[in-house]
Parts: C-alpha cells; sequence; structure tokens
C-alpha cells in the first residue's frame, strides 16, 4: 500500500520509482505473466551461450548473439504489451491498439538502444537512450503523433527534466549495483561460512564455478532480469506522472484508488 | 451596410475580400485561384505557406525513411554489441 504522506514529502523526482514499487507489490499479477513470456526466449538464448561459454566452445558465441538480438525485439513487444496492460490499469483508458503501435514502438526501441549502446559514439550520450526505450510504448500507446515526433518529444522531455531523467538513472544504478554487492555477499556467506560449516560440504570444488566468466554472466542476466522487469513498470509511472502536472491527476491518489 | 473600398485603391469600391489578409480589395487587384479571390499579397502568403507544407512534408518522409532504415541496421548493432561483449567477458575471464 502506497503511502500518500510519505510519497508526497519525497523528492517528487523519484516518486515514479516508489509508485512503481507501490504498483507491483498488489498488481504484480497484472504485469508478471505477459513479462515472462517476453524474457523466456531470451533466457534460452542465454542458457545456449552460457552453455556455449562454460563448454568452451567459443565459435558459437556470434549464433548466440544473434538469438539474443532477435529474442531482445521479442521481448520489447512483450514489454510493450505488458506497459499497454498498466498503463488501462492505471488510466481505465482503452488506449490506442498495441498491435497498430508496435512497429513504431519496436522501431523507437531499436533506434533506443543504439543510442544507449552506441551513444557515446553517436554524441547522444545513454541517458536518452534509456528513457527513450522506457517511455515509447507508454507515449505511443497514448498519443496518436507519429513515432518520430512522440521520440522527438521523450528527447526533448529529457533535456529539459535532466535533473529528474540523472536521479532516475543513478538511483537504479546504485539499486543495481547494490543488489549485484548482496549478491556477491550471500555468494560469500553461503560457501565460505553455511556450507561448511553447517552443512559439513567443502566449497573448494565450486571456487571454479564461482569465478567463471558463465556464472558472472548468469548473475548479471537474472539481475537485469529484475531491473528491467521494475523499470518496464516504473516508466509507464514514469509517464503518467509527467502527463499528471499537465491534466493535474496525482499517481499516489490513484494507486491508492486503485488498491495499491 | 457600411460601402467597402480597395486597400489598394481607396477611390474604387471593393467588390471583395482576399481569403487570406481579409482586406477588400476591386476587381483589379482580385486574383481569382482555385475559385477563390486572393490579393497581392495573400497570394505571395499562401505561396510560401504551401511551401513551408511541401518542405514539412518532405522532410516528414526523409525522418519517416531514416526511421524504418535504421531498424537492420539498429538489430545488427544490437547483435555486434552482444558479440562483442561476450567475446570481451570470456576473453578476459578465461
Amino acid at each position: 500500500m502506497v503511502n500518500p504522506r510519505k510519497t508526497a514529502s519525497q523528492p517528487p523526482a523519484l516518486r515514479p520509482l516508489d509508485a512503481a514499487v507501490g504498483f507491483l507489490r498488489s498488481h504484480a499479477d497484472i504485469a508478471l505473466p505477459l513479462y515472462i513470456v517476453g524474457v523466456a526466449p531470451m533466457s534460452l538464448a542465454m542458457l545456449f551461450i552460457i552453455d556455449a561459454v562454460s563448454a568452451a566452445r567459443y565459435s558459437a558465441l556470434s549464433e548466440g548473439a544473434a538469438m539474443l538480438a532477435l529474442a531482445t525485439v521479442w521481448k520489447w513487444i512483450f514489454s510493450a504489451a505488458t506497459q499497454a496492460r498498466i498503463q488501462r490499469k492505471l488510466t481505465g483508458a482503452q488506449g490506442a491498439p498495441l498491435r497498430g503501435r508496435i512497429v513504431a514502438i519496436v522501431c523507437v526501441k531499436l533506434a533506443a538502444s543504439v543510442i544507449m549502446l552506441w551513444g557515446s559514439f553517436i554524441v547522444l550520450p545513454f541517458i536518452y537512450g534509456f528513457f527513450l526505450s522506457g517511455l515509447a510504448a507508454p507515449i505511443l500507446l497514448d498519443r496518436d503523433g507519429a513515432a518520430v515526433d512522440e521520440a522527438e518529444w521523450i528527447l526533448k522531455w529529457v533535456s529539459g527534466a535532466m535533473n529528474q531523467a540523472v536521479k532516475i538513472l543513478s538511483a537504479i544504478f546504485v539499486l543495481f549495483f547494490i543488489a549485484e554487492l548482496g549478491f556477491g555477499l550471500l555468494q560469500l556467506v553461503v560457501t565460505r561460512l553455511i556450507m561448511p560449516s553447517f552443512l559439513g560440504m567443502d566449497p573448494t570444488e565450486l571456487s571454479l564455478t564461482l569465478t567463471s566468466a558463465a556464472w558472472n554472466m548468469a548473475i548479471i542476466y537474472i539481475l537485469f532480469l529484475i531491473f528491467d522487469f521494475y523499470w518496464t513498470v516504473a516508466s509507464v509511472m514514469l509517464y503518467y506522472e509527467i502527463q499528471s502536472r499537465r491534466v493535474g491527476v496525482d499517481i499516489s491518489a490513484r494507486l491508492a484508488a486503485m488498491g495499491g | 451596410m457600411e460601402k467597402r473600398y480597395c486597400v489598394n485603391h481607396p477611390d474604387r469600391p471593393a467588390s471583395g475580400e482576399c481569403v487570406i489578409t481579409k482586406r477588400p480589395i476591386c476587381p483589379e487587384c482580385s486574383t481569382k485561384y482555385e475559385g477563390v479571390n486572393y490579393s497581392k499579397e495573400g497570394l505571395e502568403q499562401l505561396k510560401r505557406q504551401r511551401a513551408a507544407v511541401a518542405s514539412g512534408g518532405l522532410r516528414r518522409k526523409a525522418v519517416l525513411a531514416m526511421a524504418v532504415g535504421q531498424a537492420p541496421v539498429s538489430l545488427f548493432l544490437l547483435y555486434y554489441f552482444y558479440l562483442i561483449n561476450f567475446r570481451w567477458l570470456t576473453g578476459l575471464l578465461k
């Protein structure tokens, strides 16, 4: 349950992130099934890659990368569907049908991925791609404008609200870092303390696995999934909040009304 | 009703008004184009408006072509990013 008093006293920049937590605590069932369908092929592609790495079949990496790229596009389609469901629940409006906008959404997300991954080489910093990717579906499903114009609107919004954008991005990075650190500590506690002291198991055989590239890739991928899902929800909340400033509705009040 | 006079010829009664400038004009100052009366200034404004719309449409088409055209290139760049990162990860930790 979101505490309106608590959210009102928080810095407004991070309110969408808090709203996303509130939404997930009460309505995860709306977002999770579609998201899982979306990431299933990506997870299979990652399994293929991890298997290739652990078996030292490095020639299979290009095949795995191609599978992963296609699976990423598949994930975007279902991320957009997830966001559409959340948006419908949040606003109560039907919005534009996803089928009619999906090509535009994928095109914008592809452009956003280039900015995110190669942005430093093409002038636009990572942050523009990050928000362009997150806001593409919410905005294109809510407005009638051409994809190019809406993408331009998002980029202008990031420029105009750079302070908030940097705070949100930093918060997500810090959370990711803490999660990675927490996982590392948990791994240490399990292998150095629990396994030898309480379970009587020798963890030396595990050390080879725990320091391998395959293991690290698997950990990073699992953390990526958690944070990607969170950002999928949070970006809808962010778009709702941007809109709320214009139309004068409050996101925490809306979540409270939804029983979140 | 008040009698109106041509904006260019104050001594001549106006026969109508320009649809763009809304100023009264006499038959000599009026040009019929697409069934509508325009003054000289009105026609010039119309020409500028149409040129702006045409160039805007052209720009929109160019941007749209670029947006769709970038998709396969972006997909390749996504694939290439994954590939070099996996190679880097395995090369680093091998």
